[in-house]
């Protein structure tokens, strides 16, 4: 715990993996990073993803990999702690701190976290990325989700229906 | 889940237009939509390149929908388009999780201060909006007691609380023989139901029938259809009448 880059916990440098995006581009990571991944963590631990191998991630463009990775390697030394139960008050609150910043990003970029979060089965990340979409959708009406969102403007049959059900369930609205 | 465009180009000032594939559900709009309908990501494949919330597939979007706050909240999102409310609505699952993490707040208490009034509400007191815009947007006075156009129009104001579930008063009124049922947020679902059996017969005398119980029966479905049995003895025998939401459905004996 006092030495969390020192990777999987072998004496000497960490196993690193290299992960390959859609667009070609290779990433070198420490396997405890990556292991975050639940799809990757099986592949690292049948071998994979070591020397000039590379695992191909095609679902997963280079922009959303790399910030993909910047999250995995930050929460990858609490993760290996099984959690962190042990971890200071100080690392927990570096780690929202940090949790916070890094979503605090363009919307498209968002949604293709939450997607390579999904496929790569990263659970942290993805609720991580949903409680902050949800935080942008909360305390709104139908139409100032629609504006946040960049929806269009609605149909005038898509507003009829939006008035109505604002009277039927007027409970829900301010 | 790439969709083959490259999500590294800045996103452009507006999404995509959605016009055409949110126009699909038809008919009552305070109706869900049947569950049929093609998935999510099917009906908004659009022509960009841009990542929207829209090109999430519906497990996502669910995802996302589990953090929200209340159900409020969640009742606001579903009706942001069409596509969304049908997610909802397709999920029985989604709606049992989401049950499950939000348990229905606190709205207040109701009470029985005078033996010829309405039951009185006091909010509780909590500083939640969706608490407050539901105490707000309800009729928790009960005035739908008191519409004189109303089945229970000229009814005594005796009006009795007898349970209190899922929403849902059960209010007795002996005076008159009637049982209501009364969901302060949805008052066109008022219910009236005559008592069933003769209350006249003056509850002494041997032989009249004794009202044991009554109980709602919901399902979590389906929180705006219900059941009501009332079991009361008469003769020796238990006997027990079953309502729907709507009318009777059947009335039977059990020796």
């Amino acid at each position: 715990m006092a030495a969390p880059e020192s990777g999987d916990g072998n004496n000497g440098a960490a196993r690193m993996v290299t992960l390959i995006s859609s667009d070609n581009t290779r990433f070198e990571v420490e396997a405890a990073a990556a292991s975050l991944s639940q799809t990757l963590q099986l592949t690292i631990l049948d071998g994979g993803g070591g020397g000039g191998d590379g695992i191909p991630l095609p679902n997963v463009d280079s922009a959303t990999l790399s910030k993909v990775l910047e999250y995995c390697i930050k929460h990858a030394p609490a993760a290996a702690n099984g959690g962190a139960p042990n971890a200071t008050a100080v690392d927990r609150a570096e780690l929202e701190r940090f949790d916070n910043e890094f979503v605090n990003i363009d919307q498209s970029v968002l949604y293709s976290l939450i997607m390579a979060a999904h496929n790569l089965e990263i659970e942290g990340l993805q609720s991580l990325v949903a409680k902050k979409v949800a935080d942008m959708i909360k305390g709104k009406s139908p139409m100032e989700i629609r504006r946040t969102l960049g929806f269009p403007d609605p149909t005038p049959e898509e507003q009829a229906e939006m008035n109505a059900h604002m009277l039927e369930y007027g409970w829900a609205y301010e | 889940m790439d969709r083959g465009g490259d999500p590294t180009l800045p996103p452009p000032a507006k999404s995509p237009k959605l016009s055409d594939t949110t126009t699909i559900a038809g008919g009552d709009p305070t109706l869900l939509p049947p569950a049929e309908f093609p998935k999510l990501s099917d009906t908004t494949a659009i022509e960009s390149d841009t990542t929207t919330i829209n090109s999430l597939g519906e497990d996502l979007l669910l995802a996302i929908f589990l953090h929200l706050h209340s159900l409020a909240t969640l009742t606001r999102a579903a009706f942001t388009c069409r596509a969304w409310r049908r997610a909802v609505a397709s999920s029985p699952a989604f709606r049992r999780r989401f049950r499950e993490l939000h348990r229905a707040p606190l709205l207040g208490l109701v009470a029985e201060p005078h033996r010829d009034a309405l039951p009185c509400f006091a909010p509780a007191p909590r500083r939640d909006r969706d608490v407050l815009a539901a105490i707000r947007g309800g009729d928790f006075s009960l005035t739908t007691l008191l519409d004189p156009d109303d089945w229970a129009g000229d009814a005594p104001l005796s009006w009795r609380i007898h349970d209190c579930k899922d929403g849902y008063l059960v209010l007795l009124n002996w005076d008159t023989g009637l049982l209501a049922t009364v969901n302060p947020l949805t008052l066109q679902f008022t219910e009236y139901i005559e008592m069933p059996f003769n209350r006249n017969t003056g509850s002494s005398k041997p032989g009249c029938p004794i009202s044991l119980d009554v109980h709602l029966i919901f399902s979590d479905e389906e929180p705006m259809s219900f059941r009501l049995v009332w079991l009361f003895h008469k003769d020796s025998e238990v006997q027990v009448a079953v309502f729907t939401s709507e009318q009777e459905i059947g009335s039977f004996t059990h020796g």
